[in-house]
């Protein structure tokens, strides 16, 4: 008989157990090191009361006999879209980060600990974090250090400085090293302002300039050629009153970070206003998509190019029940996703990069997964989209409505035409390559894989709205 | 209070080779740790004596509570030693 389950690729650092894809459903094991915690967080009533106020997952002690070595089995329920703090904006990241302290000063008073600080362990449902690692929250023991202090500054606080100190964006940064971005690498590029901030001086300066201490020693003496024998620096408790004013200053501290260009306009910040949209053009496309959406009602939708979002809500309120908007621009997520907040809709904007989408990566390459492998949507939108690819990107035309159409069943593409001032600008200063970008074309390459539904032309534009249907294969 | 603390980090900052051997990265913040529980003790103590000074000060102006717990402590001592 074949196994109907399998352990997730992520899933195999934390000896306590792993998590486990079954089908559609995410189980999780919980082995003998954490049974007694996992048995006195149920017995304490500590767990339901975690999953209530929203703090946690939703979690069930499941009847499942799947692997000899678990004392439990529990079921999660799944998140409609898994992230990672790399396609987080700093509206995210930072939000992640306060809910991380903020959850860790919960569990104190409950005389629980978390037993890591990895931003993998939060994920969001709409605007609003989670913690999804059942496994990560333990018993805390009396006068005991906070060791995952390095581990929260390299995932957490450090890309957050990097952007409201430095005015750069963490994602690539974060991509490229997995683990967050290294305390000792931020440190070379701290201006000398921060060496006036005690915060700056105590979780940045003075631990970057410790390790590096550490490190040129070495782990032999050169006098004695022995090993250096390891002091121990938790021979004297670490008092927990001292731990809770360590996590309450880091609050206080991150939640006044700022993005140090957040006044600066950007590339798309004003796009929806100042851009060649007239009121009769979004008129058109606001009910071309409210009727798309609403015959449809679909249960995730994809906005490539979200930009304010202003589509994604349109969405929401016409019947799609989750919205997942993407786009290049850092201030546009972050505003996007703070109107998501104020409003409560069930809406996430993330960072993509389409021609650099994120690839599987980690250990094996399959510690994280990639895009592709996350796209689950019932429906994709791409308004003003396709030119940024195929005439910015020198994407040929056809793979790049090919990418579109296999990311879900139906879809709405907006071609925009050479004579568009967007596109005009796009090419002034540069030889037109693009023969082949014109309507006819782009129809005909979308009609090869999809039945088209609709089309309208917007009058007085060089613009083209098509819902489309993927041909059954 | 602040410029002093400042002052007292910076000057940690620029001792050469603190006296701790080979650790894992790691362990720096435990290091930064040990320095708080440290700090915390001696703010401890610190914050005792000053009660005690401060509670001498005023006891001959405001004898109240103080006093009243202070009477109640020597005679649970006097009760001890005449059980015993």
């Amino acid at each position: 008989m074949s196994r109907i389950w399998e352990i997730d690729k992520g899933s195999f650092r934390d000896p306590s157990g792993n998590v486990i894809n079954s089908g559609h459903r995410i189980l999780r094991s919980v082995k003998k090191s954490a049974a007694d915690d996992f048995k006195s967080l149920v017995d304490s009533g500590l767990l339901h009361k975690l999953i209530d106020s929203g703090w946690l997952v939703d979690t069930k002690v499941a009847n499942e006999d799947i692997e000899t070595e678990a004392e439990y089995i529990v079921e999660h329920q799944v998140i409609d879209h898994i992230s990672y703090p790399y396609e987080w904006g700093f509206f995210f990241l930072k939000r992640a980060t306060l809910f991380h302290l903020d959850f860790h000063l919960f569990l104190l008073e409950k005389g629980y600990t978390l037993s890591d600080a990895t931003a993998y362990n939060i994920q969001f449902i709409g605007t609003k974090p989670i913690f999804i690692d059942l496994l990560s929250i333990r018993k805390y023991k009396e006068g005991e250090y906070w060791l995952a202090h390095r581990q929260f500054t390299e995932q957490f606080l450090v890309p957050l400085l990097l952007r409201s100190v430095k005015g750069v964006a963490h994602n690539n940064w974060y991509r490229g090293n997995l683990e967050g971005i290294p305390l000792t690498d931020f440190y070379k590029m701290v201006p000398m302002k921060c060496f006036l901030s005690l915060n700056m001086i105590f979780h940045i300066i003075l631990q970057a300039k410790i390790q590096n201490h550490e490190i040129k020693k070495g782990a032999i003496n050169s006098a004695t050629s022995k090993v250096r024998i390891k002091r121990s620096h938790v021979e004297k408790p670490f008092p927990k009153i001292v731990l809770i004013k360590l996590l309450k200053s880091l609050r206080k501290w991150i939640s006044s970070l700022e993005p140090l260009d957040k006044t600066d306009r950007t590339v798309w910040s004003n796009y929806g206003s100042e851009n060649t949209y007239i009121d009769q053009i979004q008129k058109i496309k606001s009910v071309f998509i409210s009727s798309f959406v609403a015959e449809l009602e679909p249960n995730t939708l994809w906005d490539l190019g979200c930009n304010g979002g202003f589509y994604s809500f349109l969405s929401l309120k016409s019947g799609a029940k989750n919205v997942v908007g993407f786009d290049f621009d850092q201030k546009v997520i972050d505003s996007a996703n703070e109107e998501a907040s104020r409003n409560g809709y069930m809406f996430q904007a993330f960072y993509l990069d389409a021609a650099n989408e994120s690839p599987a990566q980690g250990w094996r390459s399959a510690e994280r997964k990639s895009f592709s492998e996350r796209i689950n949507a019932n429906a994709v939108i791409a308004l003003a989209f396709i030119h940024h690819l195929a005439i910015a990107k020198n994407i040929p035309l056809d793979q790049v409505i090919n990418w579109i159409v296999s990311m879900a069943p139906n879809g709405v593409i907006e071609f925009v035409g050479k004579e568009d001032p967007t596109v005009k600008k796009m090419l002034q200063n540069r030889t037109d390559l693009f023969p082949n970008y014109n309507l006819e074309n782009f129809i005909s390459i979308l009609e090869m894989s999809s039945n088209i539904i609709q089309r309208v032309d917007i009058p007085d534009s060089e613009r083209c709205l098509v819902s489309f249907q993927k041909k059954c294969r | 209070m602040k410029y002093c603390i400042k002052v007292v980090v910076i000057v940690i900052m620029l001792m050469p080779g603190m006296a701790f051997a080979y650790i894992d990265p790691g362990s720096a913040s435990l290091i930064l740790q040990s320095l708080l529980a440290a700090l915390a003790t001696i703010v401890t103590i610190v914050g005792t004596y000053y009660h005690k000074i401060k509670s001498f000060f005023s006891k001959k102006k405001e004898p109240s509570e103080n006093a009243a717990e202070k009477l109640e402590y020597s005679d649970e001592k006097e009760r001890d030693k005449k059980e015993s």
